[in-house]
C-alpha cells in the first residue's frame, strides 16, 4: 500500500465495512480517484455498538444466510473485524496497483454516521454506502437474471447529482458525468426551482456535449431529493457540500433511505 | 501288344472348329448383356431378391473368379432400379432421455430439408430471442420482480427493527449476520456493568425480549430463500412467456413445412418446449466460456437442435446397392464417434455415423463372407441385425465392457435389407453345419457353376461373352482364331473336352495379356498366336520349379528310366500344384515281396508322408491281391511299396494302378517296360478309375522322354474314363501324330499289366486256374508257394516248440 502520509492535491475518502455493497463502493471510489488522480483513503469503521453488545452475557449473533444463532463475544467481534480490515487492505493494494493511485486504510471505532461526517469535514470527496440500515441486496449477482449488457435504453438506474452553481457542485457534476459515461447510464441533474434556468445553463456549459436530464425540485431538501429519485432508482448520488457545514441529519437520513452510494463532494 | 491301340490324335485334343464361329472378329458380335452357364445361380438370386420374407437372404457360393460379384451386383442393380429410393434417416436430440438419441424417418430428400430448416431456426433464434429480452418492458418487469422481493424482505426486516425499537432494542449488523442489542436510557447499547445492576426480573425481561426478536428474525431469514425461489420462478415464467413469443412463429413455419410427417411435428413440439424451457441458453452465448490451458470449451447450448442426417437419399431414384469391402462391426452397424474436449472424450448425437446396414436399408447389401467371418464380432452383429430386423448402434468397446465413460444408446432403426454373402462353398457347408442361425438367416443358396457344357451354342455364347469383356476392358477385338483358342484353353482349364471353364478371372487375364502382346506387335486385333503367347508366357513365368525338377531327372539326380525293363519298378505320375500353375512329375515306384503275413507296407504311410486317400488306395490293392489270387490260401506275402526319391506328402489314389502293377511285377518276376508311365486308381474289382490332372501327367512324362530322346515306344497309360478330359499340349499332340509318343487308355488292371509287361494277363479257366505263363498265373503260383512255405515254416516251428 502506498504511503498514507503522502500529500496529494485531492483526497477521496470511502467509508466502508465488509458488506458486498461497501466493497462495490470501494471500487467505485478507486475509479473516481483514478479519474481525478486523487489519494484514496478507505475509512473502515468498527461499529462500537458491536463491542458493547459483545460484552453482554446473552449476546447472540444470527447468521445472515442460515439464521443459526451463535454466541457473540468481544474476541469474536475483534477477530471478525480484523479479518475484514485485512481483506479491505488487500483490495486497496490491488486497486492501487491496477489504477496507479495512492491508497491508504484508516480504521476507527465509533458510530458510522458521526465518523463518516467527521471524515467529510476533512476531505474533498466522501463516499458513503448504506451499511447501518436494514436495506440489503435481496438477490445477489449470481442469483439475478442479468444476462444482457444493459444499455441506456435498458433501464439501468441513472446517476444523480445536485447542482447549485457552487464550485463543489461543479466538481460533483464532473464526477457524476464520468460515472454515468463509464456505466453507460443516464445522468440526471437536480436543480432547485428558483434558479432553474440559470443553473441549467451553467450545468450545460460544464457538461459540454454530454447529454443529461435536468429535473427541477422544490427545494434542496433530503425528502425532495429522495422523492425525485425514488421512482426511477439511483445507482449513485453526488451531493455537493454547501458553504455551510454539512448537516448531520441530511446524510444520515439519506443513508437510511438510499440504497445507493452517497458521494459527498467538497 | 497288337490288341491295344494307342489313342488317336482326335482323342488327345478337341479343337474348336472356327468354321462354326459365324463371325470374323468379336466386333461383329451383338451386344451381349446376359450371363452364361449360371441358370441355377441366376434363378436363386432372382428368387431371393423377389421374395419378401424374413431370412431369405442369399449366399452366393462358388470359386473365386467365377464372376459371382459381377453377376450379383448386376442383378441387384436391376432389381434396385425397379424400387423407389428408401427413407432418409436422421438422429435428433432426445429431450426426455438425453443419452438415447431419437431416430426420425423421413421421405427421401426430406432429411436435408429438415436439417437446413433447423439450422435456419437456430440462426433466427440467436437474434430473435435476445431481441425479445432486450425490450424495456422485459427489463422493467424483471426490475419489478426484484423490487418486490427486496421490499418484501426489507419490509419484514424493517418491521422487526421497528418492533425492536419499541422494546428499546437496536437491530445491528455484525460481520457475519445480525444481532439485537438492548439500549439504555440514553439510547446507547447498554453497558455490561449497567446491565448487571438491573433488577433480576428486568434482566430476564430484556433477555426474553431479545430472544423473542431473534426467533422472529430467524423465521424471516428462513423465509427469505422461499421468497427468492418464488421470485426466480416468476422470472422463469416471464422468460418462458417471452421465449414462447419469440419461438412460436419460427417453429410454426417449420411445422407447416413438415406437417405431413407426424413424427417430425412431434419432434418440433419437443424442440419448442425445450427452447422455451432453456431460453436462457440462447442468451448465455455472449457470456465467457470456461477455459483450460488456453482452450475454451465450445458453447454447445444450441447444438442439440441440430439434425444429424445419417442417411440421405436426396435425388436418388432407386434402392441402394451397397458393397462393403471391409465389413467390420462398426462399418456395418455404425458407430458413435468421440472428440477430445478439455482433456476428456465427449460425444453427442451429431457424432453418430451410419454403417453399411443403414446405407443399404431399403435395398441390398453385398458382403464377402470370409471377411465378415474374420472381422471380430462382425458376423454376430450382422446376424443380430437380421434376426431382430433393426440396426442397433452399440460400440464394441461398450459391448465388451472396455469402456466406462458415458456413451449414447441411439434408438434402433428398423431394418429392411436383403443381404447377399459371397463366399466359397466350403464356408457355406461349414456355416450350415456349425452355425444353427445361418440356415434361418440365409435361406437362399445361389450355387455358381465353374463349368458349362461345350457345344456349338455355348461356344457362341462364350464368344459373345469374350466380346463383351473385350469392350468392358477396352481390349482389342479378338478374331475368330483367338476366340477358338480361348475356348480350347477354357476346356483345358475345365479338364474336360465337353466343358468350358467359366472361371472368368483367368480368361480375362489371358485376354489382357494377349491384348498387350498384340499391341506390342502393332496389331489391331488379337489372334490365336497372341493368345497362345499369353498362355505360354504365363506358364514360363511360373515353371521355374518344373524346370529344376526336369533338369534333375535329365541329369540322373532323380532316377526315372524311360527305356528298358525292370522287375518291381514302374513309372508313376503325380501332379505338383503351384497355385496358378500345375505340372506332372514322373515318380519311380518300386515294390518288393517276401514271405510274410499278408501285409502290404506303404512306406509313405509308415513315414507319415502318405495322405489318407493314398493309404486307402494301398489297402484296396492289398485286398485286390487277396481276393484275386490263391483264394484257398492265406495271403502269405509281405510287400513294401515306395515312391522313390519322394520327400514330400503323397496324396491321392491316382498311383494305385501303378503300385499294383509294380507289385504284380514283383510277384510274377516279369519286368515292366520303363518306357511307359501309368496313372489311374483302382477298385477292389480291378477296374481302373478316372483321376485328376491327366493332361499335366501325360505332358510331364512326355517332357522327360523328350529330354532323354523320344523313341516312339514311350507311352502313358491312362484310365479310359479320362479320355474325355484330354486337352493335351500342342507339342504332345504333334509327337503322337509323328509316332514319337503314345497314349493308351485302359479299363482294367489286366489291360495295364499286359501293356506294361508284354505278357498276357490271363483269365481263369474252367478249373478256376490262370494259365501258368500268364501274369496272373505267375502271381498266383508265387502266392501259393509263399503260402505253402509259410505253412511248412509254421509246422516246423510248431514241432520245434513241441520238442
Amino acid at each position: 500500500m502506498s504511503d498514507p502520509n503522502t500529500k496529494t492535491k485531492t483526497r477521496v475518502t470511502v467509508v466502508i465495512d465488509t458488506s458486498r455493497g461497501s466493497l462495490d463502493t470501494l471500487r467505485t471510489a478507486a475509479d473516481l480517484a483514478a479519474q481525478v488522480q486523487a489519494h484514496l483513503v478507505a475509512l473502515f469503521i468498527e461499529d462500537i455498538n458491536l463491542f458493547s453488545l459483545a460484552d453482554l452475557p446473552f449476546a447472540r449473533e444470527l447468521d445472515r444466510t442460515s439464521g443459526a444463532t451463535r454466541p457473540l463475544d468481544r474476541n469474536a467481534v475483534t477477530e471478525a473485524l480484523q479479518a475484514d480490515a485485512k481483506r479491505i487492505r488487500q483490495l486497496l493494494q490491488t486497486e492501487s496497483e491496477q489504477r496507479q493511485i495512492m491508497t491508504s486504510l484508516k480504521v476507527v471505532r465509533g458510530h458510522y454516521v458521526s465518523a463518516a461526517m467527521e471524515a467529510a469535514e476533512q476531505t474533498d470527496v466522501v463516499i458513503l454506502s448504506n451499511v447501518t440500515g436494514v436495506r440489503l441486496r435481496t438477490i445477489n449477482a449470481a442469483e439475478r437474471a442479468r444476462p444482457w449488457p444493459r444499455t441506456r435504453a435498458g433501464g439501468a438506474k441513472p446517476v444523480w447529482t445536485l447542482f447549485d452553481g457552487s464550485a463543489a457542485a461543479g466538481r460533483a457534476l464532473a464526477m457524476a458525468r464520468y460515472v454515468s459515461e463509464q456505466r453507460e447510464t443516464e445522468l440526471v441533474v437536480l436543480i432547485a426551482n428558483k434558479a432553474f434556468k440559470r443553473l441549467v445553463g451553467q450545468a450545460k456549459d460544464l457538461l459540454g456535449d454530454t447529454p443529461a436530464r435536468y429535473q427541477p425540485i422544490a427545494a434542496v431538501e433530503a425528502r425532495e431529493i429522495l422523492n425525485a429519485m425514488i421512482a426511477e432508482g439511483s445507482s449513485m448520488f453526488f451531493w455537493p457540500r454547501g458553504k455551510s457545514s454539512l448537516s448531520d441529519k441530511l446524510p444520515a437520513f439519506l443513508l437510511d433511505e438510499l440504497v445507493c452510494p452517497l458521494v459527498v463532494v467538497s | 501288344m497288337p490288341r491295344f491301340e494307342p489313342l488317336p490324335i482326335e482323342a488327345l485334343y478337341t479343337s474348336c472348329d472356327t468354321s462354326r464361329l459365324p463371325f470374323k472378329d468379336t466386333a461383329e458380335l451383338e451386344e451381349f448383356d446376359g450371363v452364361i452357364g449360371q441358370p441355377r445361380a441366376l434363378g436363386a438370386i432372382h428368387f431371393g431378391t423377389g421374395i419378401d420374407r424374413d431370412g431369405f437372404n442369399i449366399y452366393a457360393m462358388g470359386s473365386s473368379g467365377t464372376g459371382r460379384f459381377t453377376i450379383v451386383t448386376r442383378i441387384l442393380e436391376q432389381q434396385a432400379a425397379k424400387r423407389d429410393a428408401p427413407s432418409d434417416w436422421c438422429y435428433v436430440y432426445n429431450f426426455k432421455q438425453t443419452h438415447k438419441p431419437k431416430a426420425l424417418r423421413l421421405p427421401a430428400g426430406h432429411g436435408v430439408t429438415l436439417r437446413s430448416d433447423m439450422e435456419q431456426l437456430i440462426e433466427d433464434l440467436g437474434s430473435a430471442i435476445p431481441s425479445a429480452f432486450e425490450t424495456e418492458e422485459y427489463h422493467s418487469r424483471i426490475e419489478k420482480l426484484e423490487q418486490e422481493l427486496t421490499e418484501r424482505r426489507d419490509n419484514a426486516l424493517n418491521e422487526l427493527a421497528t418492533e425492536a425499537g419499541q422494546h428499546n432494542v437496536r437491530f445491528l449488523h455484525t460481520p457475519a449476520g445480525f444481532a439485537f442489542a438492548p439500549l439504555d436510557k440514553k439510547g446507547e447499547v447498554i453497558r455490561p456493568e449497567t446491565f448487571e445492576k438491573l433488577p433480576q426480573d428486568e434482566k430476564q425481561s430484556i433477555e426474553q425480549t431479545v430472544e423473542d426478536l431473534q426467533k422472529k428474525l430467524q423465521r424471516i431469514i428462513r423465509q427469505i430463500p422461499i421468497w427468492q425461489k418464488e421470485t426466480r420462478e416468476k422470472m422463469k415464467e416471464l422468460d418462458r412467456e417471452i421465449g414462447r413469443y419469440a419461438v412460436d412463429h419460427l417453429i410454426g413455419l417449420i411445422k407447416e413445412h413438415h406437417q405431413a410427417l407426424p413424427e417430425v411435428v412431434a419432434y418440433l413440439d419437443d424442440v419448442e418446449h425445450d427452447i422455451v424451457e432453456h431460453v436462457r441458453d440462447f442468451r448465455a452465448e455472449s457470456e465467457p466460456q470456461p477455459v483450460l490451458f488456453g482452450v475454451a470449451a465450445k458453447p454447445e447450448v444450441l447444438h442439440r437442435y441440430n439434425v444429424n442426417v445419417i442417411i440421405d437419399h436426396d435425388g436418388e431414384q432407386a434402392a441402394p446397392v451397397v458393397y462393403q469391402d471391409l465389413p467390420t462391426h462398426s462399418n456395418m452397424v455404425g458407430r458413435v464417434e468421440y472428440r477430445a474436449q478439455m482433456g476428456t472424450l465427449v460425444t453427442d448425437f451429431m457424432l453418430i455415423k451410419a454403417g453399411d446396414l443403414h446405407q443399404a436399408n431399403g435395398g441390398y447389401l453385398i458382403l464377402d463372407a470370409i471377411r465378415v467371418l474374420t472381422q471380430p464380432f462382425a458376423w454376430d452383429s450382422l446376424k443380430r441385425a437380421l434376426r431382430s430386423r433393426e440396426i442397433r448402434i452399440e460400440p464394441l468397446e461398450k459391448a465388451l465392457g472396455f469402456m466406462s465413460t458415458v456413451s449414447l444408446e441411439p434408438e434402433p432403426i428398423p431394418l429392411d435389407v436383403k443381404v447377399v454373402l459371397i463366399g466359397e462353398r466350403i464356408l457355406y457347408y461349414l456355416l450350415c453345419q456349425f452355425d444353427p442361425e445361418f440356415s434361418d438367416l440365409f435361406k437362399v443358396a445361389a450355387d455358381f457353376e465353374e463349368r458349362m457344357g461345350r457345344d456349338q451354342d455355348s461356344n457362341l455364347q462364350f464368344a459373345h461373352l469374350l466380346g463383351r469383356i473385350a469392350k468392358q476392358e477396352s481390349l482389342l477385338c479378338l478374331d475368330q482364331s483367338a476366340v477358338a483358342r480361348i475356348i480350347e484353353h477354357s476346356s483345358r482349364l475345365a479338364e474336360d473336352t465337353e466343358k468350358l471353364s467359366i472361371h472368368m478371372r483367368e480368361i480375362v487375364d489371358i485376354m489382357q495379356e494377349a491384348d498387350f502382346r498384340a499391341r506390342q506387335g502393332g496389331q489391331e486385333i488379337i489372334s490365336r498366336e497372341h493368345v497362345q503367347r499369353a498362355i505360354d508366357d504365363k506358364i514360363y513365368r511360373l515353371d521355374r520349379i518344373r524346370d529344376h525338377i526336369y533338369e534333375a531327372i535329365r541329369r540322373g539326380t532323380l532316377k526315372i528310366d524311360t527305356e528298358g525293363s525292370k522287375v518291381g519298378q514302374i513309372n508313376g505320375l503325380s501332379v505338383i500344384d503351384l497355385g496358378g500353375f500345375s505340372f506332372g512329375q514322373p515318380a519311380r515306384i518300386t515294390a518288393t515281396t517276401r514271405l510274410g503275413s499278408g501285409k502290404v507296407i506303404d512306406i509313405q504311410r509308415e513315414t507319415e508322408l502318405g495322405g489318407n486317400i493314398h493309404s486307402k488306395g494301398v489297402l484296396i490293392l492289398s485286398n485286390y491281391l487277396a481276393s484275386h489270387y490263391a483264394k484257398g490260401h492265406p495271403l502269405s506275402m509281405s510287400a513294401s511299396l515306395v515312391f522313390e526319391q519322394s520327400y514330400g506328402l503323397v496324396e491321392g489314389d491316382s498311383a494305385s494302378l501303378a503300385e499294383l502293377c509294380a507289385l504284380l511285377s514283383a510277384l510274377s518276376g516279369l519286368a515292366i517296360n520303363q518306357s511307359l508311365a501309368v496313372t489311374g486308381s483302382i477298385n477292389q474289382l480291378g477296374e481302373v478309375q478316372a483321376i485328376g490332372g491327366v493332361n499335366q501327367k501325360i505332358e510331364g512324362f512326355f517332357d522327360i522322354c523328350r529330354a532323354a530322346k523320344l523313341t516312339g515306344q514311350q507311352a502313358v497309360l491312362i484310365p479310359k474314363s479320362n479320355v474325355a478330359h484330354l486337352m493335351l499340349r500342342h507339342d504332345v499332340v504333334v509327337a503322337v501324330e509323328r509316332g514319337d509318343f503314345r497314349v493308351y487308355a485302359v479299363e482294367t488292371v489286366d489291360e495295364a499289366i499286359e501293356l506294361l509287361t508284354g505278357v498276357t494277363a490271363g483269365a481263369r479257366d474252367q478249373k478256376d486256374e490262370y494259365p501258368s505263363e500268364s501274369v496272373n498265373g505267375r502271381v498266383e503260383k508265387t502266392l501259393v508257394d509263399l503260402a505253402t512255405r509259410r505253412r511248412d515254416y509254421a509246422r516246423e516251428h510248431q514241432e520245434r516248440e513241441q520238442q
